[in-house]
């Protein structure tokens, strides 16, 4: 089953496993975790973003209305950056993750994998008519590059020089002579860069990326994801109910802006306390699952609500929900029921390889 | 060895917790006093991430992030720990691990 909003489904070799996320149907692995993952971390992957929704927000009245909903401030952004956020509903719950860009009618809104649908939905019924909502991802394409060597894709792809793009940044260029965007974002930690082009040029620029790089499924995506402990919605509040202090996106918040949908609510939220908190773990043994309990002698003190399996620790690792005075890092707790452990560990779980180096001069 | 026997009680782990809350909750009043931050520090998590996505910090922040913590802790942090500035949970790792003795709830880095 191929993916009704990919570009790219043609160009997929046949023994692709696809998993449905949300809205989407996504390309999960190509080949095997080990390959798709290895490349990730020591040259570069390659990634279907069509789950990704591309919504435009148009109008006069586009910034009052994406900077009511974004947990971030707009009001300064400008065409050359990028801001990751929260849209929070009106209980101060999380809707989506996103990323907003400014053009020159309003702005572009990236969805979460699977969310666009809902996201779209938010929008327009906050809006209530005021601007434009367009859903993008029929005419537009989205790759993601990520690895310590993903600037290296980036430059054989994109026509023109991305010397000094900062992280965050976006740039008009040309891909193959065809008007296109790149923004120097990711979501794995490695270097990253999304490029977004007229859809019909989709199977040209995959099939000259995926000549120089490995393409990679959202397996490996989610699994670094976790390991850099960059929150996924549909993952990170495993079966609990999801809430912006529950699964640490504290810091896609600006509290310190004056107003935003859920806002209120958020405070009140934060000021009354949490009961448990989430803490990165890793684990010496396989087998656990979300809502796996842990606990000290028996006691029960919190549970997996997370967990992927980390070929670059040779072991499981996630996220665990532990009651608020035990979520802490450096501590070992019992897999309850077993003889295993695991160990509360510090973000990013591990640290990405593109960390310890320099993109070439020729990309700043 | 047996499992018990390898692990903390619950009275043990919550006081251990106690101590790392306290260290952590020092470090992030020293962000967000030495860089000078406009955000409340209670609302910054232990993983809260610290250059680019998450509280912003540039190259010049990690200096003068470096040099508070060799003045509150006496840890030189050298080019190559990067990985030090993942999140406030690893600064405080990195302090714990290099700090002359453990720390402990009574002492203060600030």
């Amino acid at each position: 089953m191929m993916d009704d909003h990919s570009h790219f489904g043609a160009m997929f070799p046949p023994e692709t496993v696809f998993q449905t996320i949300g809205d989407s149907t996504v390309p999960w692995r190509f080949s095997t975790l080990d390959e798709e993952y290895g490349a990730l971390r020591s040259s570069t992957a390659l990634f279907d973003l069509s789950g990704c929704g591309l919504v435009s927000v148009d109008g006069p009245d586009a910034e009052d209305v994406v900077g009511r909903l974004f947990t971030r401030e707009v009001e300064f952004l400008t065409p050359e950056t990028s801001s990751m956020g929260l849209l929070l509903d009106a209980h101060g719950r999380p809707i989506d993750i996103v990323t907003v860009f400014r053009t020159e009618s309003g702005f572009l809104v990236e969805t979460s994998v699977g969310r666009a649908t809902s996201t779209i939905a938010h929008i327009e019924r906050e809006a209530a008519g005021r601007v434009a909502v367009r859903d993008a991802r029929s005419t537009t394409a989205m790759l993601g590059f990520e690895g310590p060597l993903a600037w290296e894709l980036a430059e054989a792809v994109i026509d023109d020089p991305i010397t000094g793009l900062p992280f965050q940044g976006v740039r008009p260029v040309t891909i193959g002579g065809t008007d296109a965007l790149v923004s120097r974002t990711g979501f794995t930690g490695e270097y990253g860069f999304k490029v977004m082009f007229p859809s019909r040029h989709a199977g040209t620029v995959w099939a000259k990326a995926a000549a120089q790089s490995v393409p990679a499924g959202h397996e490996t995506l989610e699994t670094a994801m976790t390991e850099f402990r960059q929150p996924i919605l549909h993952r990170d509040a495993g079966n609990d109910e999801l809430s912006v202090i529950g699964i640490g996106a504290n810091w896609l918040v600006d509290l310190e802006k004056a107003d935003f949908l859920g806002r209120d609510s958020l405070l009140a939220e934060r000021d009354a306390g949490a009961d448990e908190l989430p803490v990165c773990f890793v684990s010496d043994s396989d087998g656990l699952r979300v809502g796996t309990e842990l606990g000290a002698h028996g006691e029960v003190l919190g549970h997996v609500v997370h967990v992927v399996f980390s070929p670059g620790l040779g072991t499981q690792c996630g996220i665990a929900r532990l009651h608020v005075d035990v979520a802490s890092s450096g501590l070992v707790f019992e897999v309850l029921g077993t003889s295993a452990t695991v160990s509360t560990v510090s973000s990013p779980i591990l640290i990405p390889a593109s960390w310890g180096q320099l993109m070439s001069s020729r990309s700043g | 060895m047996t499992l018990t026997e390898r692990t903390m009680t619950a009275s043990e782990l919550r006081s251990r917790a106690a101590e790392r809350r306290e260290l952590c909750a020092q470090i992030k009043e020293m962000l967000v006093e030495r860089l000078d931050l406009p955000i409340d520090a209670d609302w910054i998590t232990d993983d809260q991430p610290l250059f680019g996505r998450g509280l912003e910090l540039d190259s010049v922040d990690a200096l003068e992030l470096a040099v508070g913590i060799d003045d509150v802790a006496d840890v030189t942090i050298t080019d190559d720990q990067v990985g030090m500035f993942g999140s406030v949970n690893r600064v405080v790792d990195f302090v714990e691990t290099h700090r002359n003795g453990p720390f402990s709830a009574s002492s203060t880095l600030l």
